[in-house]
């Protein structure tokens, strides 16, 4: 009986191994080949892998590449810090207001996210010529991912502050710190985690994002996916994987430096 | 157990670095606060004396703590003034009030060390970092914590957190410290042990303190006066003693100690006493807790406490007046006995018997009766 249990219990192990395997193969495969795309000669790469060359990475980092993917991270940037500030604000604010207005409030600034993002970028558009504007550009670009970086930010914050007690808020008070102190000694810190969290999913949402920048990049402010969507209209070459794999390293190493502040992993993965 | 008698040490050597504070003085007056519509608290008024230890005590929702909240400036009330030595403070938000909270559920900062936890409101107070590690360290020592400076809230126990909530409040020195139910989250033993040295504490800083609990026994042990306070008004103010041998009416005989109340009619005035007789005939000398004399025939109760009553054989002549009634329930717990009597007219008193071991306890519906030493009641109007 025992050792029929122990053996079920091995059985267990190696599915939940394998499967997590899998899963993980599943994840990252398509990267890798994306990884091997750039650093083999071939225009079709070949498989099995034979031989090895950086040519594309030559077309790549060029400033026709270059530029393009500096402006993604700095709009991505900017509308990171602006999604933070006011996602969190109005976590914050929701986290300590009574039920009922919270949970219609939380649905209306995380609505955003249930509209396909192709009719909120036509909807700025048409928002903007209304007013007889005609600008495309950067700003225009911030302002559209701060709409679908607040709602990630206020999600993830939400749930950080679940754990900060408004009693440690009262106690801190009590003890001769103003409601600016209180919060930059006491709440800030314990709510960093989930702040980091939405700043890594803003920046993400708005560093890859494609169909919300669509109609609004001009042709002298293009971001890096507009950029390889355009250029694959008419062409193909294995420097865009080259391009793709910065991006991914730039987004790789931000995720990494987040995860050393904060235990991040706590917070995606549940505490 | 070792910590008790570590702290009590550490309490005495250390009365030298600190210097014992003269502590302040409270005022409320007229203190009125109504929320959605009901009244919490009814003009209330009291004093707290410098190095005073005051308890507010009385069943939930009775206003204590929306009382103490308002004394630490959480709540500002719709009327009346709070004084701190002499200075309105009732507008001052809770930052700028020299006193210091124990929360019933401790209210660590979880993110910081037990060293920063302390330190906390001395740097809001901008005191220079080297004194902050040393009165640190003192308030450590004085709540028997030494050497924990760098773990983490959640690394103690239940009972070392409250400590710390405790050495939080007092570092700060602050003018009066509040504490709001801050033993009711431990268990038994744990909160006998901190009452005590909470009350040490207390004694050797000198510090000026409310506490608020709805737990009889913290209060009468604690406290040098003792407010019981019922929908929002004091129903007697006075020293433990007082409360518990003196209550003024029926709910404070009630919510403090075990009580017999009987029921009886006034007779006549005697002195500072009074005869009242009881239902069953016999008459009774008593004392009675207050003016105006009540005219004869009045209904009244009388308080009788269980330790104050005996249990004689039902055969002996009785030097005191007597109630006779038959034994419902017995309850032996070995320092004490408890014996319910019933008598007549249904109903039941309880008769408390000390250190049982030598004397027979009568059973389950044996005839007992029940000797009523003179002057042991206490007269209360209805």
């Amino acid at each position: 009986m025992k050792n029929n249990r122990g053996s079920i219990a091995r059985a267990g192990n190696a599915l939940r191994n394998v499967l997590l395997v899998l899963t993980m193969f599943f994840v990252t495969v398509p990267m890798l080949v994306v990884v091997w795309t750039s650093i083999q000669p071939n225009t079709y790469p070949k498989f099995p892998p034979t031989q090895f060359s950086l040519k594309w990475w030559n077309e790549a980092l060029t400033g026709e590449w270059m530029r393009p993917l500096a402006l993604s991270a700095e709009i991505a940037g900017i509308a990171t810090i602006i999604s933070v500030i006011l996602g969190s604000a109005a976590a914050y604010a929701l986290a300590r207001s009574n039920s009922r207005a919270r949970t219609m409030l939380e649905g209306f600034l995380t609505s955003p996210l249930l509209l396909p993002e192709i009719v909120i970028s036509l909807a700025v558009l048409q928002f903007i010529s209304m007013f007889g504007g005609s600008w495309l550009g950067p700003e225009l670009l911030i302002a559209a991912h701060v709409t679908i970086g607040i709602p990630f930010v206020v999600r993830t914050v939400g749930v950080s502050l679940v754990g900060v007690d408004p009693l440690w808020e009262r106690a801190a008070y009590d003890l001769g710190a103003s409601r600016l102190r209180t919060f930059f000694t006491i709440t800030l810190p314990l709510m960093k985690s989930g702040i980091f969290a939405g700043a890594l999913f803003a920046f993400i949402m708005s560093f890859n994002n494609v169909e919300l920048s669509l109609f609004l990049t001009s042709r002298s402010a293009t971001t890096l996916p507009i950029k390889i969507l355009n250029y694959m209209e008419f062409e193909y070459s294995p420097s865009l994987a080259a391009v793709a794999v910065t991006g991914m390293a730039g987004i790789l190493l931000i995720a990494v430096i987040a995860s050393r502040f904060t235990r991040m992993t706590d917070f995606i993965g549940g505490r | 157990m070792s910590i008790t008698q570590n702290t009590r040490h550490n309490a005495q050597s250390d009365t030298s670095d600190t210097p014992v504070r003269g502590g302040s003085s409270v005022a409320l007056r007229d203190i009125r606060k109504s929320l959605g519509g009901s009244t919490i608290v009814h003009k209330l008024s009291f004093d707290v004396q410098p190095s005073e230890f005051l308890t507010l005590l009385g069943p939930s929702g009775c206003g204590k703590t929306t009382t103490l909240n308002m004394v630490a400036g959480f709540i500002s009330p719709d009327s009346g003034s709070i004084i701190l030595d002499d200075e309105a403070v009732t507008s001052e938000p809770p930052n700028k009030r020299d006193s210091t909270m124990v929360f019933q559920q401790y209210a660590l900062f979880p993110h910081l060390t037990i060293g920063e936890n302390i330190a906390y409101g001395l740097k809001n107070r901008k005191v220079p970092a080297s004194e902050i590690r040393k009165r640190v360290d003192g308030a450590l020592q004085r709540v028997g914590l030494d050497g924990q400076e760098d773990r983490y809230p959640k690394q103690l126990s239940g009972g070392q957190q409250q400590r710390v909530a405790l050495a939080r409040a007092i570092v700060v020195e602050p003018k009066v410290l509040l504490l709001d139910e801050p033993l009711s989250n431990l268990d038994l033993k744990l909160r006998e042990q901190l009452r005590l040295e909470i009350k040490h504490l207390q004694r050797d800083l000198g510090l000026t303190t409310i506490f608020v609990t709805h737990d009889q026994t913290e209060a009468l042990v604690m406290s040098d006066r003792i407010a019981v306070m019922r929908d929002g008004r004091i129903e007697q103010l006075g020293t433990p003693a007082e409360i518990y041998n003196s209550p003024s009416n029926e709910f404070v005989a009630g919510f403090v100690g075990q009580s017999n109340l009987v029921d009886a009619k006034f007779l006549r005035r005697d002195g500072d006493r009074c005869i009242v007789e009881l239902n069953d005939g016999t008459q009774v000398s008593v004392r009675i807790s207050a003016e105006p004399t009540p005219t004869s025939d009045t209904p009244i109760r009388v308080l009788f406490r269980p330790e104050s009553l005996h249990l004689i054989d039902t055969t002996e002549d009785a030097s005191s007046p007597s109630i006779d009634g038959h034994a419902l329930e017995v309850v032996n717990e070995g320092d004490n006995a408890t014996v319910e009597v019933e008598i007549s007219g249904g109903k039941t008193i309880t008769v408390r018997v000390p250190d049982p071991s030598g004397t027979v306890l009568p059973v389950p519906g044996d005839s007992v009766r029940v000797a009523i030493p003179s002057e042991t009641g206490l007269a209360l109007l209805t």
